[in-house]
């Protein structure tokens, strides 16, 4: 009688096809979350009405929402925008020390840009509301 | 640096026509868009570490040369939106493949159709920043 063997360990995902898969669904997220951010700054806004410091924590900041949303942005804008270089790097730079340093290097700066972003989203003063922040100046 | 820049010159040299445009221009916006991205978190991280220092930020994106700039990111960023789905949907769907050249070239007709009445308006507000006078930082 014949039995079904499996010649094949169960197959998991590896890193470089999570990697891929994550470069689809982030980039499909990001879309809204990109166009919404250039929608109210850029179109409905402009850089004209960013007067400093104090004009982002009472106007942007001061609202959950925003930050929530602003927390978004960043960290799938830094995972999607980092591995796309680290493709880069990969295809393109070919000798072993010099793509090494890069990837550390690059990695470097992703963890540096990830923690003063949340730090400053974090740890701003002026939170005051839940809901907010669609004002058209 | 060699493989660099032969990759470069191959890049040129070699006629893949519509899709090796696309894979070109989807590298280059989004480059492009992550050094503005690193960029513009650092800048604005200082809303909490260096409140002057975020003045001065803002004062520079209001000079004209990053107002340029500015219109230059919206449309790497839609370029890089609209032909990102593009290649999400492909994978997706691989019985599109045969319709490649048809496909990037609808993508690329999207990309144009998005961009036009975003440059009109930021053109707009260009116009109205330059003439109000608050385009600070001289020379730039």
């Amino acid at each position: 009688m014949a039995t079904a063997t499996q010649t094949q360990a169960p197959k998991r995902d590896t890193f470089e096809i999570q990697a891929w898969r994550f470069m689809r669904w982030s980039g499909v997220l990001l879309i809204p979350l990109v166009f919404g951010h250039l929608a109210y700054i850029h179109i409905v806004n402009s850089v004209a009405v960013i007067a400093g410091a104090d004009w982002v924590l009472q106007h942007r900041w001061a609202y959950l929402n925003v930050r929530i949303y602003d927390a978004f942005l960043l960290w799938f804008a830094a995972l999607h925008g980092f591995n796309g270089l680290r493709y880069v790097i990969n295809d393109y730079i070919h000798q072993g020390g010099l793509r090494r340093g890069l990837t550390i290097a690059s990695g470097l700066v992703l963890v540096i840009v990830l923690t003063l972003g949340t730090v400053a989203i974090v740890a701003s003063p002026g939170l005051t509301s839940f809901w907010g922040g669609w004002t058209r100046f | 640096m060699t493989t660099l820049i032969g990759t470069i010159r191959e890049s040129l040299r070699y006629k893949g026509r519509e899709g090796q445009i696309a894979w070109m221009g989807h590298r280059l916006a989004g480059l492009g868009t992550l050094l503005f991205f690193v960029i513009h978190v650092v800048d604005t991280s200082w809303v909490f570490f260096a409140p002057e220092l975020y003045s001065e930020a803002i004062a520079l994106y209001k000079s004209p040369l990053f107002l340029l700039g500015e219109v230059g990111l919206m449309a790497a960023v839609i370029f890089h939106a609209i032909n990102g789905l593009r290649i999400a949907v492909m994978d997706w769907r691989p019985q599109l493949w045969k319709y490649q050249r048809q496909i990037s070239v609808a993508t690329f007709a999207i990309i144009a159709i998005l961009f036009v009445p975003a440059f009109i308006i930021m053109a707009g507000h260009i116009i109205e920043i330059l003439s109000s006078g608050a385009g600070g930082v001289a020379g730039l």
